[in-house]
C-alpha cells in the first residue's frame, strides 16, 4: 500500500490541495503500520520511493499541527538507517516540492 | 511524550550532519568577497531546501543549508509566562556573548528563540561531529537549565516572602 501512495507524487507549484491530500494519505499509511513492521516495509522499498517517503516525512514534520510527529520521527530514524545521510541530502537539494 | 525525545534528537543529529557538508564558495556577485550564502540569499542556486524537524508544536528546529553555511534555529519549549521570560533572558545572555561562542548568531530568526550560523571556515577549523554534538547537547541542556532556574526562582521567592511576612505575624 505504501508503494502505491509514494508512486507519482504531485510535483510542482499551485498544487496545494493535491499535495496536502497526498501527504495526509501517506501519513495515514505510516500510522497504520505497527512498530515491528516498519523495518520490513522500509527494507522493501526501492531507493527512489525511499527518497520520496523521506520527503513526505519532512513535509509532515514541518506541520506539527496536522501530523503525528512521534510516528514520523520513528519512521525517519528507520529510513535514514536504510538510506544513509545521502537520502537526506537528496531531499534538501531536490527543487521539486511534493 | 518523553519517548519522542530520543528519536527527535537523532533526527536532528542526522539532518544536521547531512546539512553540514560545506565548502568554500566565493561570492558570485562581488569580486573577492566571501559571504555565508544562507545569510546573503542572493544566489538562489546555492541554497538548499530548509528542513524543519519538530517534536510537537512548541519544539522545533529549522535547518537552512547552503553551499558554504548552515543556519540552525531552535524553538525552546516554553510552557508558561515564567518560562518565557527565563528563556528570553537566557538566550539574550548567550547571544550578547556571541563572539565567544563563534557559531552563535546575535539575533534569532523570527519565530525561533536562538540561532546558530556555521560556515565552511568553522567546519575547517573544528570537527564536524563535535559541532553537531555541541548543538544537540545544547538542545538537551537548555531545557534542564530553564526548569532548574524556575525551581530556584520559586524557592527564592518563597523564602523572601516568608521572611518578609513573618514580621507581621
Amino acid at each position: 500500500a505504501l508503494e502505491k501512495a509514494l508512486a507519482d507524487p504531485p510535483y510542482g507549484h499551485g498544487l496545494d490541495a493535491a499535495q496536502s491530500a497526498n501527504a495526509q494519505l501517506v501519513s495515514e499509511v505510516l500510522m497504520a503500520t505497527r512498530a515491528q513492521d516498519i523495518n520490513g516495509v522500509v527494507a522493501g522499498l526501492a531507493e527512489d520511493s525511499r527518497d520520496v517517503l523521506l520527503k513526505y516525512i519532512y513535509h509532515g514534520l514541518a506541520r506539527p499541527a496536522g501530523f503525528n510527529c512521534g510516528v514520523l520521527l520513528s519512521w525517519h530514524e528507520r529510513v535514514v538507517e536504510a538510506g544513509g545521510l545521502g537520502s537526506i541530502v537528496r531531499v534538501m537539494s531536490d527543487r521539486k516540492t511534493i | 511524550m518523553s519517548n519522542t525525545l530520543r528519536p527527535y534528537l537523532s533526527a536532528v543529529r542526522s539532518s544536521l550532519t547531512a546539512a553540514l557538508c560545506l565548502e568554500n564558495f566565493a561570492s558570485q556577485i562581488v569580486e573577492k568577497h566571501n559571504v555565508p550564502e544562507v545569510e546573503a540569499g542572493n544566489t538562489k542556486e546555492v541554497l538548499l531546501k530548509p528542513l524543519i524537524v519538530s517534536r510537537n508544536e512548541n519544539e522545533q528546529v529549522l535547518i537552512e543549508g547552503s553551499i558554504n553555511s548552515v543556519r540552525v534555529s531552535i524553538r525552546i519549549k516554553q510552557a508558561d509566562d515564567i518560562e518565557r521570560i527565563l528563556a528570553h533572558k537566557f538566550t539574550r545572555f548567550l547571544m550578547m556573548r556571541a563572539e565567544n561562542f563563534v557559531i552563535l548568531r546575535r539575533v534569532p530568526i523570527k519565530g525561533y528563540d536562538i540561532s546558530f550560523l556555521v560556515t565552511n571556515f568553522h567546519t575547517e577549523q573544528m570537527y564536524k561531529h563535535k559541532l553537531v554534538d555541541f548543538i544537540i547537547e545544547f538542545m538537551e541542556e537548555v531545557d534542564k537549565e530553564i526548569s532548574e532556574m524556575k525551581l530556584s526562582l520559586n524557592a527564592r521567592a518563597r523564602i523572601v516572602a516568608e521572611t518578609y511576612l513573618s514580621q507581621f505575624v
